[in-house]
């Protein structure tokens, strides 16, 4: 992130002198203040996103804590093997590519939604009061955000009571009783909670457009919806390409706490995804070993991703991260 | 600019100063007063308060003669995480209970062995665990942790504490006070009733819930064995020792298809299978529910709801129910020779320090001091008739049930999880009051006698048959190692059964045999075999030291 903006003043900077490396020198010179505010989150992202990296030995030995490090035994694939051929892991990897891709869809769909509308309000009042609604379940946590759920989706829960006073269902279902309904319940409370935080950033995209644009649109006859058409939605499309590509990293994060909380024995089929499986199996078994073998799995797939969203946004002619 | 530079520094300097000095006071240290050292004692087998042993009475008498007091820590959130924290950084309490996660604590060497400390300066403690000693050391040799509940002669509790077929008493009472032998007897009072009553206090009856959530299985796992006269959810010969699981085994079937039955006539609890403990238990308290099976323990916290309300007959009694008349009921526990989860001494404690908590834990294996933390102080908490019995009067019943008062008095903060006997003291009288038969008897209250009178019994356990003994007993607290087959089978099973139990209970009925069949071939790939060689292996070990 820093380099980014460093890249981004330095070329504000046009190149008066010979020699890029002089150049270099000066500019770091005229923005010593600016680099020198960078130092402590250069400094926070080796200790903790590159230091760590050390750990992933762990995953090809049988790892035990007491241990130091030349004591450990080291075992190879012996982790992955047994990642890879385990019957649940396809599974897992389906449930957590499902959850993940849902709600990235819906995510997007319904924020980008919400902004929109949310920009089209004129009374401020009312679109204040909307927003604060809207993003209030964001600050709720995941073992409150549930409870709540299960007992709206309980048999004696007001959505089966809704259903049935509409004439909608005959009777009543038992909603997380149903694998099947699983990834639909997951991402409607995924929804529910994000959408409103989710809109905040696209907001500040919509009024960074020029105002003028709106004006003069006006003034050539364009309709309401062919103003978000032709001007907000085109105005949000850098911000929106950032956040996909930024998102398409976390493609494999599906989630931890949703799942795990309302999930159980009849659709642990459809919600147990990677990191329920690495609680289980991994943490919970003091398997530290298995547990940073997924996560080095994890890793290697979500590079993959990002790679891909940034070239195919390249292809696309929107310009990626980096 | 330089000002301002000054200013900065000496700001940073602050915080520095600041934290520094948060951190010096988690240290362990010499408490407020000279000569008196406080230690800390980490509970993971325990939610509840902090609080300080020198706050309680009895904490501070103890504090008086060893002057030694502990700050007791109890777990919050996930057990395992937070001892496999201690683990990995290798910083420990100086006293730990570090219940499931035990043996991996001993693997890192995170306890001290306890032999010498013990032989050298702590004769009472010696005594206390006298019973176990050889059963408390390792493979190595060494002791590292003092399990709580040293049994001292079997006992029979007056009431029950562990696993039951209980049903509401307003069942009973309407139908004559019948007594449910079999499981088919036990479904028909409950689908009788039910059929009766639609609704209890507005709200739709539910004749049979199963809570089946996190570690909370035992009330659909563990019925087969139980129905079939076994004394755990395990299947061990008591003659020759072998151990199996009943899981693909035709029990298993039979209960399953009792549930199946019991669903497809509508009396089973829909939500079963997906409500969580908080939910299961405010469905308990709500005094809807008919029946249920399951170890009391586990619903405690719902039934003292009934209990405490002003309707005595949604209270529950529980039945040892078995498949067919016949078999013998074995629902009671033996004496049992717990030795894990238990308290140990943890590394990097100084050798003095070490002597001075082991005297202080040498101080509460007293006799006296035992009785001091179960039954209080004579004249205030308990009486002594003229043959040396001991006994509450009503009054003190009701003073000892209040919990702050039992949290002021420190009955909370010092008895279990502390080196403690069960059973009973050398004098006759229980160790744990509640279980002596004069102090039972009298917090009976009048629908209590009720239904002792109309079952002619005089406590509650006397349905039951007297448990045989069982030197193995219990079979849990096997040592199953991280990593191993055994370790993968007792997650792999959790899931496939709690998967499939519930297709299997909530099939069409003519769909039944192949839902089971389908499970049972899924569950002869799990490694069960290298499982219950664990299993036997540890309850022939244990078997031979008792002998």
């Amino acid at each position: 992130m820093k380099t980014k903006a460093n890249a981004v003043t330095s070329q504000a900077f046009p190149e008066s002198q010979t020699g890029r490396v002089k150049s270099f020198i000066a500019t770091c010179k005229s923005q010593k203040a600016l680099l020198l505010m960078t130092v402590p989150f250069v400094i926070w992202v080796f200790v903790f996103k590159y230091l760590p990296v050390w750990g992933w030995t762990m995953a090809f030995q049988d790892f035990k804590p007491a241990r130091s490090f030349s004591e450990q035994e080291w075992v190879g694939f012996k982790h992955f093997a047994f990642l890879f051929t385990d019957d649940r892991f396809l599974g897992v990897l389906r449930n957590t590519l499902a959850q993940s891709l849902i709600n990235l869809v819906l995510g997007f769909v319904t924020a980008i939604g919400l902004a929109v509308l949310i920009n089209e309000l004129t009374n401020v009042k009312f679109k204040r009061v909307v927003q604060t609604i809207s993003y209030l379940p964001h600050f709720l946590s995941w073992v409150v955000a549930a409870a709540l759920i299960s007992s709206l989706l309980s048999m004696d829960g007001i959505i089966n009571e809704l259903l049935i006073g509409l004439n909608i269902i005959d009777d009543k279902i038992l909603w997380l009783g149903v694998g099947e309904y699983f990834w639909g319940i997951l991402a409607a409370s995924d929804i529910w909670k994000n959408v409103g935080w989710n809109t905040i950033i696209y907001l500040a995209a919509i009024s960074m457009i020029d105002m003028e644009q709106y004006e003069a649109a006006k003034i050539d006859g364009a309709s309401r919806l062919q103003r978000i058409k032709y001007i907000t939605i085109p105005g949000m499309k850098p911000v929106i390409v950032v956040l996909l590509i930024m998102n398409m990293g976390y493609i494999i994060e599906a989630g931890f706490e949703a799942q795990y909380l309302l999930g159980n024995g009849q659709n642990i089929e459809y919600s147990e995804n990677i990191d329920v499986f690495v609680i289980n199996y991994g943490i919970s078994m003091f398997n530290f070993s298995l547990a940073t073998a997924a996560g080095i799995f994890k890793t290697v797939i979500s590079l993959i991703f990002l790679i891909a969203a940034n070239s195919f946004s390249k292809k696309m002619g929107q310009g990626g991260l980096y | 600019m330089l000002k301002r530079k000054t200013i900065f520094f000496a700001f940073g300097l602050l915080a520095m100063l600041c934290f520094v000095a948060a951190c010096s006071n988690g240290e362990k240290g010499e408490g407020g007063e000279e000569g008196v050292s406080t230690y800390t004692f980490f509970n993971a087998s325990s939610t509840g308060k902090d609080v300080n042993t020198a706050e309680t009475k009895i904490g501070k008498m103890f504090e008086e003669e060893t002057g030694v007091n502990f700050d007791i820590e109890h777990i919050v959130g996930d057990s395992n995480q937070k001892i496999g924290t201690m683990i990995a950084s290798g910083e420990y309490p100086e006293l730990l209970n570090a219940q499931n996660a035990t043996n991996d604590v001993i693997d890192a060497g995170g306890f001290l062995p306890l032999n010498d400390l013990i032989e050298e300066h702590a004769p009472n403690l010696r005594k206390l665990y006298d019973p176990i000693w050889e059963k408390m050391k390792q493979e190595d040799g060494n002791i590292y942790i003092l399990p709580s509940g040293v049994s001292n002669g079997y006992i029979k509790p007056p009431n029950i504490g562990q696993s039951a077929f209980f049903i509401r008493r307003d069942a009973l009472k309407e139908q004559g006070y019948p007594q449910p032998k079999t499981i088919d007897e036990y479904f028909d009072i409950i689908e009788k009733y039910a059929k009766a009553h639609p609704t209890i206090n507005g709200a739709d009856t539910i004749p049979y819930t199963i809570l089946q959530y996190d570690w909370h299985v035992g009330q659909l796992f563990d019925p087969p064995a139980f129905l079939s006269g076994e004394q755990e959810g395990i299947m061990v010969d008591n003659e020759t020792l072998d151990v199996s699981v009943h899981h693909n085994q035709d029990i298993t079937k039979n209960w399953l298809q009792k549930l199946n039955e019991l669903n497809s006539k509508g009396l089973l609890d829909k939500e079963s299978f997906t409500q969580n403990y908080d939910e299961y238990l405010a469905k308990i308290s709500s005094g809807r529910v008919v029946g249920w099976f399951g170890p009391q323990w586990e619903s405690a916290a719902a039934l003292d709801t009934l209990e405490q309300d002003d309707d005595p007959y949604n209270d529950f009694m529980g039945f040892p129910i078995v498949f067919e008349e016949g078999i013998k009921d074995q629902y009671l526990n033996p004496e049992s020779y717990v030795t894990s989860p238990g308290t140990g001494l943890t590394a990097g404690t100084d050798e003095e320090d070490q002597v001075k908590i082991i005297k202080f834990l040498d101080h509460i294996a007293k006799v006296d001091s035992q009785k001091l933390i179960t039954w209080g102080i004579e004249g205030e908490t308990y009486e002594v008739n003229e043959e040396g019995r001991f006994y509450r009067t009503e009054e003190q019943i009701e003073q000892v049930s209040n919990k702050e008062f039992a949290d002021e008095f420190g009955f909370t903060a010092l008895g279990w999880y502390w080196p403690i006997m069960s059973g009973t003291f050398d004098d006759g009288n229980s160790v744990d009051p509640e279980v002596q038969p004069e102090v039972a008897q009298l917090s009976y209250d009048e629908v209590d006698k009720e239904f002792l009178e109309a079952y002619n019994i005089e406590v509650f356990t006397d349905l039951f048959t007297e448990p045989d003994p069982a030197p193995w007993f219990p079979f849990w607290d096997a040592v199953i190692e991280t990593g191993s087959e055994a370790q993968l089978y007792d997650q792999q099973s959790r899931d496939l059964i709690k998967q499939s139990y519930p297709d299997i209970i909530l099939a069409d009925p003519a769909k039944f045999d192949a839902q089971w069949n389908s499970f049972k071939q899924e569950f002869e790939k799990l490694p069960y075999k290298a499982y219950e060689q664990v299993i036997e292996d540890s309850v022939k070990k244990e078997a031979s030291l008792m002998e």
